[in-house]
């Protein structure tokens, strides 16, 4: 998946179990592996295809997931995200490149997935990648047997409380539930010299312009905390509102360090305003 | 002669007793077979449907998963410094 995972609380058997679960993960979702079966489907696009159950899964993960945030989470963005020179592994990219053109705008609609049965139109092409890591994590936290935690590049699922580093400085209790962070402070890149990142607006087809830099929610899952931490990045100015209107809680951080934090998190934490 | 005809007859009443056996086991299993239709849909007690492992029923886990986002639970943090942290990856 690109991306470190750390694991505390595994006996050696289930620790290897978690292991299987990243490995199959990756191995069915990546988009940089070519005998994957997100690109075996790809390769089918304007086909009635079958895809495995867990695949069916996931994608109904994904599209759940588009419709709970209004489409802003969108599993049909692969396009757009190849067009904005995001093509290979994240340390394979090259530090510049020509300039990237917006690619095809966000369809979840135009997915039809009945059981294993699954269409979408030529040309378009699928990522899931909005949910397979967090959910992943999800997994692999039910597999530990007591207290512990597990954390996927940041995103972070744990039973029995865990403190937990926040960017920019600071830190939260997580009592329950998951953390995850999404943003642009790590996966970006220069095409035609202009600077790019991975999250992709479905409304434009290109990287978002938003104005946060990183965005951290705490979700009853990582998954919900994940999903939200994306839509509450691509709203922008927004994006705590909206969070708050969910009972979410949401940490906002700007490109130049300032933290603004929603309602939500400022009673959780039991914060006083700092002004009204 | 006689024997012949003797043999004749033995044969024909041995495959009548074949057919008569049949039968019996045909009718003998289709009178089971409407037994335990009955009974497994008239007697208390019975399973009515296929058995089925216990645990929630897929349909009602993926609607309990599919519920609309939730909140986790986060307070003041406790430990320095902390064990995890998160950040875009």
């Amino acid at each position: 998946m690109g991306c470190d995972v750390v694991v505390s609380g595994a006996e050696p058997g289930r620790l290897t179990a978690v292991r299987r679960l990243f490995e199959e993960a990756d191995k069915r979702f990546s988009r940089f592996r070519a005998g994957s079966e997100l690109n075996r489907v790809n390769a089918a696009a304007g086909r009635l295809t079958t895809v495995s159950s867990a695949f069916a899964e996931m994608l109904e993960l994904a599209l759940w997931a588009a419709q709970e945030t209004d489409g802003l989470v969108d599993p049909t963005l692969g396009a757009a995200i190849e067009a904005a020179g995001y093509d290979r592994d994240f340390a394979d990219l090259p530090a510049d490149g020509p300039a990237a053109e917006a690619g095809e705008r966000g369809a979840w609609q135009r997915v039809r997935l009945h059981g294993r049965a699954l269409s979408f139109p030529a040309g378009m092409r699928l990522d899931l990648n909005g949910v397979v890591k967090s959910d992943t994590v999800d997994h692999a936290l039910a597999v530990l047997a007591g207290e512990g935690w597990v954390s996927a590049g940041g995103d972070v699922a744990g039973r029995g409380g865990l403190d937990v580093a926040l960017p920019g400085g600071g830190a939260v209790r997580l009592e329950a539930g998951g953390l995850a962070t999404s943003g642009t402070a790590h996966r970006h890149w220069r095409r035609g010299g202009v600077l790019h990142h991975h999250l992709i607006d479905p409304a434009t087809g290109a990287p978002s312009a938003a104005e946060w830099e990183q965005v951290t929610v705490a979700g009853a899952s990582c998954l919900d905390a994940d999903v939200a931490a994306k839509a509450a990045f691509l709203r922008g100015e927004s994006g705590p509102g909206w969070l708050d209107e969910r009972g979410l809680p949401g940490r906002f951080v700007r490109s130049d360090g300032s933290v603004v934090v929603n309602r939500a998190w400022r009673d959780a934490l039991d914060l006083s305003p700092v002004c009204t | 002669m006689d024997d012949a005809h003797t043999t004749d007859r033995r044969d024909a009443a041995r495959g009548r007793a074949r057919s008569a056996k049949a039968g019996l086991l045909v009718a003998s299993l289709a009178v089971f077979a409407g037994g335990l239709a009955l009974t497994r849909s008239t007697a208390a007690g019975h399973t009515k449907q296929a058995i089925r492992p216990l645990g929630a029923p897929r349909q009602f886990v993926r609607t309990v998963r599919r519920n609309a986002l939730a909140a986790g639970a986060i307070a003041p943090p406790q430990q320095a410094p902390p064990r995890a942290t998160t950040n875009v990856s």
